[in-house]
């Protein structure tokens, strides 16, 4: 069985395309975005590497829309079954949390993202995540 | 590589920039494509996209098919209430291409009973099918467990409980060809495994899905055979945590040797509660059914193709009625010879005519109507029916009218043409 997936956070429009294994532990074959092919190119990173370069960005970005979600279900404002937070995915492929929050509250959240990513695996080259 | 049905059909609201797909739904999404794009896994063209307003459109409403992210070729409007179809252009997808529709209106909202659209592989016959929630999806958070999900109608927070509720009985296809979902958010860190379940079993087309991954996933490259009478579903197993899954859709590509295909409405885990009620009901043969409050006239939909049209059937989980309710197919708003009876008061099983058949032509309408029951309720989770290919022009004249076994009635004002 052919195992293929298309992450949807590439950033101007565009989508890599990664054939892995069953299991993640590799990719097989890739087509990659402008953005991923340029990271690639630029850091001299091999196919595995690219994979888990956009696999870490995945988890740092659902891990910082949950953190937001979690906080904002405390205080009563979402319940779980909110789709959760949105994000935009900048052209350098930062993400941009849209918490709708401001002043200390957002601070809040920033800092309550901040230690939740404290502990994910960070990806060679972008993605940071900035809550707005 | 003839033309099968593909149905959306849901009685909630189309607003302004909806996307969406031709299967399903629970909802429609504003935001981003991306949740309503599914990959054409088969080289495919697409025709006589339609669909029927009921209520609301105060002014100009637009549909425009998508063809990877760009307009297609297919666009049609409707002004006010009423149905309409771009019958002239087709669009022509390759393998991989991503497809979807988009609504926009110049008034307010639209209600509308269903959208339909007829998909015709380039190699052999088949069609998609899947349930889906496009705005952004229901949460999957059930850790630790396996839950159930149909292949059609709405997508339901953690799937079902119940596997029974959400199985399709097959009778026209011979194979799973792929399958497809679009992961909207993931925070969970454990995997999740998705599977094809064949009669209860695990198929081949079975996966895990790391945790924190978004977007779409497709598995392919295998195949799961059904037989005639085999009973299919998706499953979901979570590992632990709590954290939360979100899943816009998911889509199988099914496919036929024998040049059949299918149209079946499905009711989500929760399935559509019909009271007993002399009243006749009436529901389109596929997309969303969890409600029954159309006219025959506003359920009905035009498959788009000749064919034989045979084996009806639902699946009723619960039954409290009091007495027998009966089911019948109707075509351009006449009864046809597809009738079934449900027996009042037995739960958890199929009701079928295996024995009846009748013909369409590319014009025809069809729809289901149910009435009866007395008093009590009627839990439906899944109905529909097979379509197979029509006699070739030239076969002697009363085959077409019923002159062999298991053709039924005749018809009142049945034509012949040739």
């Amino acid at each position: 069985m052919i195992l293929t997936w298309h992450p949807d956070f590439c950033p101007n429009g565009e989508h890599c395309s990664l054939e892995i294994e069953p299991d993640w532990s590799a990719v097989r074959r890739m087509v990659l975005c402008a953005h991923h092919q340029n990271l690639k190119t630029t850091l001299g990173l091999t196919d595995d590497q690219v994979f888990r370069a956009i696999l870490a960005s995945s988890r740092v970005k659902e891990t910082a829309r949950w953190t937001v979600k979690e906080e904002l279900m405390r205080l009563g404002e979402m319940d779980k079954e909110h789709p959760g937070v949105a994000y935009t995915v900048e052209a350098d492929g930062n993400f941009t949390i849209q918490s709708g929050k401001t002043g200390p509250s957002r601070t809040a959240l920033r800092t309550a993202v901040n230690l939740a990513l404290a502990v994910v695996e960070q990806p060679v080259g972008t993605s940071t995540v900035t809550v707005n | 590589m003839g033309k099968a049905l593909m149905v959306v059909s849901t009685q909630t609201v189309l607003s302004n920039n909806n996307k969406g797909n031709f299967f399903g739904t629970d909802g429609f999404i504003t935001a981003s494509e991306v949740n309503a794009q599914a990959s054409c896994t088969e080289g495919a063209t697409f025709s006589n996209f339609r669909a029927n307003i009921i209520s609301g459109n105060s002014g100009t409403a637009t549909f425009q098919f998508r063809d990877a992210g760009a307009n297609g070729n297919q666009t049609f409007q409707i002004t006010g209430t009423g149905s309409n179809e771009d019958a002239v252009n087709t669009d022509v997808l390759t393998v991989g291409d991503l497809f979807n529709f988009n609504y926009v209106d110049t008034g307010t909202d639209s209600t509308f009973s269903w959208a339909a659209i007829n998909v015709a592989f380039a190699s052999g016959h088949g069609n998609f099918h899947g349930p889906s929630n496009f705005s952004v999806g229901p949460v999957y958070d059930a850790a630790g467990e396996t839950r159930y999900i149909p292949f059609a109608g709405p997508l339901n927070a953690d799937g079902g409980t119940v596997r029974a509720d959400v199985q399709w009985k097959n009778r026209g296809y011979t194979s799973i060809e792929a399958v497809q979902l679009y992961v909207a958010a993931n925070a969970r860190t454990t995997d999740v495994i998705i599977r094809t379940e064949i009669n209860g079993v695990s198929g081949g087309l079975s996966a895990t899905i790391a945790g924190g991954v978004t977007g779409r996933i497709d598995l392919t490259g295998t195949a799961d055979t059904i037989a005639d009478g085999g009973l299919v579903n998706l499953s979901i197993t979570l590992g632990t945590g709590v954290e939360d899954m979100n899943i816009s859709y998911f889509l199988g590509t099914f496919k036929s040797t024998s040049s059949k295909s299918e149209s079946f409405f499905g009711g989500g885990t929760f399935g559509w509660t019909r009271a007993a009620s002399g009243t006749e009901s009436f529901v389109p043969p596929g997309g969303r059914v969890t409600t029954a409050t159309l006219t025959e006239a506003q359920a009905r939909i035009k498959p788009g193709f000749a064919a034989t049209v045979s084996n009806p059937r639902w699946y009723i989980a619960n039954n409290t009625y009091t007495s027998d309710a009966t089911v019948t197919v109707y075509r351009n708003g006449v009864a046809t010879a597809g009738t079934f009876t449900i027996t009042a008061g037995v739960d958890n099983q199929w009701w079928e005519d295996a024995v009846n058949t009748f013909s369409i032509d590319t014009d025809d309408e069809i729809s289901f109507g149910i009435t009866g029951g007395t008093s009590g309720n009627l839990v439906i989770h899944t109905g529909g029916l097979t379509f197979a290919p029509e006699a070739a022009a030239g076969q002697p004249f009363q085959k077409r009218l019923g002159g062999i076994p298991g053709m039924g009635n005749v018809q009142p004002g049945f034509s012949q043409t040739w």
